[in-house]
């Protein structure tokens, strides 16, 4: 009796491990995953001063879903009448009307480079190996 | 050799559980309690009512699904089970851990000799199969051990009480 209790204790471990294994082998990283670069920057600092240099794996179309997701960036959004407008990053804020301002621009990201400056973020279409530095500046 | 009435009857009994089991269990992912059912029977019943059963079980799965390759298997491998455990029948019986064992080992073997129609179209296709199928079913004859060990002794006496009820 305690024989067919062990024998059925280790065929018991012996599916768990199975599945196991064969989870952790089938977790391979996301196919459609990008690794993106952010780097923030505060130029109203003297001297400038780089708050974050980091890359990230997201699965976000658009910059505007990158920032509402990737928590650690502590993004606040907020809808304007030309699309979503960054009001605060990284503990960095901005004043619309007296500034500073925050700005981002990238030299990588299609949408940025074909119209030469990045459009609002709910239209910057994310690419793999996409850099975006986020600025918070005091003039234009 | 004439069959008698009776006979026909365990015949058709066993062939019909034996269908029943397998559609119930067909949607349920690494149970399949076919192999169980089939040695259970070959172990408390007339021999030749269960080749008969797994003859008709066969025929059911191919004339109800189609007469696809692993429905065809199902024809040849099962009542070719049910002789293999009645030659077995004085290893196996009264020693349920060698029977487990056994259940076991011809729960795994079914999933790689259900492969083996592909033969016929490419060698490539029949080990990626094989290879592919692997896990599942390694995990199909654990369970079937399973099976074995806590099930087999009560459904083999319930059998072997309705068999001499029958007579």
């Amino acid at each position: 009796m305690k024989k067919k209790w062990l024998f059925a204790l280790i065929a018991l471990l012996l599916i768990v491990g199975i599945l196991l294994i064969s989870k952790l082998g089938n977790t391979p990283s996301d196919p459609s995953a990008k690794q993106i670069h952010i780097q923030v920057v505060d130029e109203t600092a003297e001297p400038d001063k780089t708050i974050l240099s980091q890359s990230y794996s997201t699965n976000s179309k658009t910059l505007k879903e990158f920032l509402e997701t990737e928590k650690e960036l502590e993004a606040k959004l907020e809808s304007g009448s030309y699309g979503t407008i960054l009001q605060s990053i990284k503990g960095l804020d901005q004043d619309m009307d007296k500034g500073p301002w925050l700005i981002y621009e990238s030299n990588k990201n299609p949408s940025c480079k074909e119209q030469g400056a990045c459009p609002v973020m709910d239209e910057i279409l994310l690419k793999d190996q996409d850099e975006f530095i986020f600025k918070r500046i005091q003039s234009f | 050799m004439r069959i008698k009435t009776r006979e026909v009857i365990y015949s058709a009994f066993i062939g019909s559980i034996l269908y029943l089991v397998f559609v119930l269990f067909s949607n349920i992912l690494y149970v399949e309690m076919i192999t169980f059912t089939l040695i259970v029977f070959s172990l408390s019943f007339p021999i030749y009512t269960v080749v008969y059963g797994a003859l008709l079980f066969g025929i059911l799965q191919t004339l109800l699904n189609g007469l696809l390759p692993w429905n065809v298997m199902y024809l040849c491998i099962y009542p070719l089970y049910a002789l293999i455990t009645y030659v077995f029948k004085n290893i196996l019986d009264d020693h349920p851990l060698r029977i487990a064992f056994y259940g076991m080992f011809l729960s795994f073997l079914m999933g790689q000799l259900m492969e083996l129609p592909f033969l016929f179209f490419s060698k490539t296709i029949t080990i990626a199969y094989i290879l592919l199928g692997l896990k599942t079913s390694i995990i199909q004859s654990l369970i079937t051990f399973l099976e074995f060990l806590f099930l087999f002794d009560p459904v083999k006496r319930i059998l072997i009480q309705i068999r001499k009820e029958l007579l």
